[in-house]
């Protein structure tokens, strides 16, 4: 109960008050640069570890009982040892195997995985934009005056460029205001009931538990 | 007609996974190239490279994207790397996402062995420094502690353009290129805690986001997606992979558009019938 519960709420009152103080404060923010920024790189670099020892240990366990597509998690296992050792063994210069694999393998799969998404946004936007109501017809206009001016032809058709910066600047830009606005204000209640002890799911339990 | 009508109301979206596809093929086999309108955000990037000075300060290069978005990121890359060292302007580069140094030093030796520019002297890479906004904070506080090597194992002190860093204040200003949080956290260590100028290059999905930082003064500059990354091969007059994207991304453009107004025609066209 201490450690799992007490300690954490503890450590978090803390340091959450402390670097909402430290921000504001000269002194207190030297410290803070000091000692507490050098603490949460340290804890940043063990979440990484944690990370690859959690991946590693759901890919080896769906090898060794082989459940279904586990010959995928081989494939990823392989692909992750591979990389480490031609790293570590070969180094990462410009002109190593590493970077010859990760130029060669890894950014041409993540692009065409990545790229698949236009073809599912193009079916979407087939199906999606109906002109039914009135604010359906306002995104439609405003979503082809954007996909139109964000290409080339724009120039070719008289005052679509600037139609497309007014849509950007003028409405995108006060809708996005208030959105972060909200967004801060939310972030803002949800660290202080974290920092007070009212919010607690992230101890693994329920809501006030 | 109802028929015709119909069928493209219900069309099967293989179809338009095909017509896609072709679309996306037209530029492979004649480029188009056209000429894109310049937007002030890209050109305040563009201005701001062009009147450093190459004795003063460097820049500070943020490389923090992925292999997913190097398609719109990489020419902004490219292309600034390209005016960077064409005017002889200094670049610290430095990655805070995982995935990015290997992109970052696929562009930074590429242009530079293109411009013929000299690591340690003109640039430097001081790889990935793990944990993002605390390292953009850490930063703020000591360059040097932050990346006391660089990406090859030399000690900071051992390299020309990077020994006498200090923090922002070393820097002219920093230009993050990513597709995350990377220019709001800079703006919140960097620019409203030390002042220094930040400019940012994100994809165009992450622009919207963007603009307000833009409008408000926070970003001094913002190359946006594919289009601002072909705007900054337009400005330096270099026509390379950007331009290439942009006219397969205009075809499709044009194709989703039609396909938009083709949709409705046939809702219309049927709804009365259906009803």
């Amino acid at each position: 109960m201490l450690w799992k519960q007490q300690m954490p709420l503890v450590l978090c009152f803390v340091f959450g008050l402390f670097a909402l103080v430290a921000y504001f404060s000269p002194s207190l923010d030297e410290l803070n640069r000091d000692y507490v920024i050098n603490w949460t790189l340290v804890i940043f670099g063990f979440s990484m570890a944690l990370g690859i020892y959690s991946l590693l240990r759901s890919h080896f366990t769906k090898v060794a009982k082989q459940t279904p597509g586990w010959l995928y998690n081989l494939v990823a296992l392989i692909g992750y040892f591979t990389m480490v050792y031609v790293g570590f063994v070969h180094g990462i210069e410009s002109d190593s195997v590493f970077q010859y694999f990760f130029v060669t393998i890894q950014v041409p799969v993540q692009s065409t995985m990545f790229s698949i998404l236009a073809f599912y946004i193009a079916s979407a936007a087939f199906r999606a934009f109906r002109v039914r109501t009135l604010e359906a017809t306002l995104l439609l206009v405003a979503a082809v005056i954007v996909m139109l001016g964000q290409v080339p032809l724009s120039a070719q058709i008289p005052y679509l460029t600037e139609a497309k910066d007014w849509v950007m600047n003028v409405p995108n830009l006060a809708a996005k205001r208030g959105i972060w606005i909200g967004i801060g204000l939310g972030m803002i209640s949800t660290a202080l009931k974290i920092v007070l002890g009212i919010e607690r799911t992230y101890l693994g339990g329920g809501r006030g538990k | 007609m109802y028929k015709f009508l119909s069928f493209i109301l219900h069309l099967d979206r293989r179809w338009i996974f095909l017509l896609i596809f072709v679309a996306t093929m037209i530029p492979f086999l004649t480029p188009l190239g056209m000429d894109v309108k310049l937007t002030p955000e890209v050109k305040r990037v563009y201005d701001f490279i062009e009147t450093m000075d190459p004795e003063g300060k460097p820049l500070l290069l943020s490389i923090d994207y992925d292999p997913q978005i190097s398609a719109e990121c990489h020419p902004m890359a490219y292309a600034v790397l390209r005016h960077a060292f064409e005017r002889g302007v200094k670049i610290v580069t430095v990655s805070l996402h995982p995935a990015a140094p290997a992109l970052a030093l696929d562009a930074l030796e590429t242009v530079a062995a293109e411009k013929g520019a000299v690591y340690g002297k003109d640039y430097c890479f001081m790889g990935y420094g793990a944990g993002f906004a605390f390292m953009m904070a850490k930063m703020a506080e000591s360059f040097p502690e932050s990346f006391p090597k660089d990406y090859y194992g030399t000690p900071i002190g051992d390299i020309p353009v990077a020994r006498n860093l200090q923090n922002y204040d070393s820097f002219e200003a920093v230009l993050t290129l990513a597709g995350n949080k990377a220019p709001e956290y800079y703006i919140i260590y960097g620019q409203s805690k030390s002042g220094v100028l930040v400019f940012a290059g994100v994809t165009a999905v992450m622009a919207a986001d963007y603009y307000p930082f833009y409008g408000s003064g926070q970003l001094s500059g913002l190359i946006s997606g594919l289009k601002g990354a072909t705007e900054y091969e337009q400005l330096i007059d270099h026509r390379d992979r950007a331009f290439v994207g942009m006219d397969a991304q205009s075809i499709v453009h044009l194709l989703i558009v039609a396909l938009i107004i083709l949709g409705n025609i046939a809702y219309f066209g049927t709804r009365n019938r259906q009803a």
